[in-house]
């Protein structure tokens, strides 16, 4: 597990504990942003990290929203 | 009956394939019958789901069409020929589009067209209803659930019942004849390495990045191309609109995005193992061994979410910075996206996507085979190693073994291993092969090597084939070689030797055949196709089926002298008759919509 995973982690953590959507999907978002400039530049593994890291936090949102809602 | 992999698509093939009595050349029959229908259709009934998704933002609704029928993955099923797959893409959102007003307003007019656009779906790709059923079921939520379920019978009943009557031709000769028997194709096992077909990352099917865009070369994958991740962020701002009074129509949407990029990367990570274990272990999933098929949802969601995100990016552009006029800014969000999308396929007008966008030739050499062959009019088949070629020609009557059926190693070095085996002469011998070919690589797909063409694989080939004692070269033209068998049965012929029977074939289909025999009581008649017991022999006297006989057809003959039988492929009797019945609900249906959406305009 790389520093990265571990920082994802403790945010991932974070926001399911707080369990605000608007907040879980904002990230997911940031990380596709921050993911462009590493794909650019051919760091792949960094940038392939990231879009992992916005689909599990646009997936936690979705359940989220979905379970609140119940 | 063909292949199972083609059953459903057959009539529509002999239906295509009609047009060319009347003038029209292939390529105008391809255009005609399956690429114009494709995109225009996607297109079309993208945009009518899309002003029925949201009720609102029409004027984005093109930005939808545009979407669903220019993308990378669309782009590359049509490249690669894939036209069944292609037309059955296309009718994905009409699908989604009637479930969708058969849910909200459950009527007969309702339950009909929608039972009639998934038969129409069924009909092209089942795999790709299979995979519009995870969409269906998702969006099944968007309205009340009761509601769908109390009026099961325009919502469940009449759509099965119409498509049980317009593909029962098929499936109930597959349910009588063969329930129980394993009648997919090998390249399905649950068994072989799954990890071979899943090029997609996550990062390329959260993009809708075809991995092998843009020249569609089996394997080869290009590194992710940045711009492409513009496109999940678009798509999924939408969740940010809150202020939207239907919020968990965005949110399913997502969702069903979400779960389709998953399983569109296949066996890679992240949880490559959920689709290897999905692969194993549940019933029908080996048909995604390609698991890009699930591309199509994430398609679909996209063609709803990147429309309305941009017009709630537009409508926020406008409040934050009090632009007065807002239709301005909306057609230059439009303007801005468009642009964008024609950078994004640009290798189409490029020439750097090849396939069926790209003009080829035919080499004067593959149409000098074909008259070789037609040329001699009695049975025979050919074997082609490693491969056929595109431009290979095969008949009913001159039948190709084209893809390594007959060997149990399917790599070239293992074909010609099998070839050097002292039964392989009399295996081709009861197989009626009369000529092997070598193909000339004209396209560069066989003999391949790092994604290019390699000369050497070929000379290895033939330089092998011409050291088989039982195999004389016979002709050449070009690249093309062509060997001969020594020795050759005919498509009828005695299981005894140096018998003095007599076996006249009087006419010739491919699932019956009328024959004038002379032969004794005990004669054993072989028929060389692989065995199928429902292959049936007519006599004057008795009905016969057939039995296996060294891997091939044979009939023990009751009576004896002069007479004629007949040899009859029982399934395609009842195809025949339930093809009408197919038909006719078309027929019916048909003027049933049309006449009654005229009445409704009145």
């Amino acid at each position: 597990m790389k520093i990265q995973d571990i920082i994802f982690l403790l945010i991932f953590i974070f926001m399911l504990y707080r369990r605000r959507y608007e907040w879980i999907a904002m990230a997911g978002l940031v990380c596709i942003i921050v993911a462009i400039p590493f794909f650019s530049f051919w760091i792949f593994f960094t940038g392939q990290r990231l879009t992992y890291y916005a689909f599990f936090f646009l997936l936690l949102a979705c359940l989220l929203f979905l379970f609140k809602k119940r | 009956m063909t292949a199972l992999n083609t059953l459903w698509i057959t009539g529509y093939l002999y239906f295509s394939s009609l047009l060319s009595r009347f003038g029209f050349s292939w390529n105008m029959i391809g255009l005609l019958c399956w690429i114009i229908p494709a995109i225009f259709i996607g297109f079309i009934s993208m945009i009518l789901l899309y002003q029925y998704f949201w009720d609102s933002n029409k004027k984005y609704a093109f930005i939808s069409g545009l979407i669903y029928s220019g993308n990378t993955y669309f782009l590359m099923i049509l490249s690669g020929g894939q036209l069944g797959v292609a037309l059955s893409y296309g009718l994905v959102p009409l699908v989604v589009y009637r479930f969708l007003k058969n849910a909200r307003t459950p009527n007969l007019y309702n339950s009909l067209f929608f039972g009639l656009a998934i038969g129409l779906q069924i009909l092209f790709d089942p795999r790709i209803t299979a995979v519009t059923f995870i969409i269906l079921v998702a969006f099944l939520f968007l309205n009340k659930l009761k509601s769908f379920l109390s009026s099961w019978k325009f919502t469940i009943l009449i759509p099965i019942v119409v498509v049980g009557f317009l593909h029962g031709y098929w499936v109930i000769p597959l349910l009588v004849f063969y329930l129980g028997k394993p009648i997919a194709p090998s390249i399905y096992s649950p068994n072989i390495n799954f990890s071979f077909f899943s090029f997609a990352t996550l990062e390329n099917s959260l993009s809708i990045l075809h991995p092998n865009w843009p020249e569609n070369i089996f394997g080869k994958v290009h590194f992710m191309r940045p711009e492409f991740i513009v496109l999940p962020l678009i798509a999924y701002i939408s969740l940010l609109n809150t202020k939207y009074k239907k919020t968990k129509n965005i949110v399913i949407v997502v969702l069903v995005a979400l779960v389709a990029s998953f399983l569109a990367k296949g066996v890679n990570e992240p949880f490559g193992i959920i689709y290897e274990l999905l692969l194993k272990h549940l019933p029908g999933f080996a048909a995604y061994r390609d698991p890009t098929k699930f591309y199509i949802p994430i398609v679909l969601c996209y063609s709803l979410l990147i429309p309305f995100s941009l017009a709630f990016v537009s409508s926020v552009i406008v409040n934050k910075f009090k632009l007065g006029k807002v239709r301005n800014v909306k057609v230059f969000v439009l303007i801005l996206f468009i642009l964008f999308w024609v950078v994004l396929i640009s290798p189409l007008f490029t020439g750097k996507v090849g396939g069926i966008f790209k003009l080829r030739t035919v080499s004067s050499d593959y149409y000098n085979l074909k008259n070789f062959i037609t040329q001699q009019p009695e049975f025979y088949r050919t074997l082609w190693i490693p491969q056929i070629q595109r431009y290979g020609y095969f008949t009913n009557n001159h039948p190709a073994i084209g893809r390594g059926e007959i060997f149990q190693r399917q790599t070239t070095i293992g074909m010609l291993q099998e070839f050097k085996k002292p039964e392989m002469e009399a295996r081709l011998s009861a197989l009626s092969v009369k000529y092997v070919i070598v193909p000339d690589d004209s396209e560069g797909e066989i003999f391949v090597k790092d994604n290019k063409y390699d000369k050497k694989q070929y000379d290895t080939v033939v330089a092998a084939l011409g050291k088989i004692p039982y195999l004389v070269k016979e002709r050449e033209f070009g690249s093309i070689i062509i060997y001969k068998t020594l020795k050759r049965e005919d498509h009828f012929s005695f299981a005894k030797e140096l018998f003095n029977g007599r076996i006249r074939v009087l006419s010739s289909k491919a699932t019956e055949y009328e024959l004038s025999l002379v032969a004794m009581k005990g004669d054993i008649l072989v028929f060389s196709e692989s065995f199928d017991r429902n292959w049936i022999l007519k006599s004057p006297s008795e009905t016969v089926s057939s039995k296996e006989y060294k891997g091939l057809n044979s009939f023990v003959i009751s009576q004896d002298g002069n007479y004629n039988v007949y040899i009859r492929y029982k399934p395609q009797q009842w195809v025949n008759v339930l093809s009408i019945f197919s038909l006719l609900t078309v027929f019916a249906l048909t003027i049933y919509l049309v006449s009654n959406s005229l009445k409704n305009k009145k």
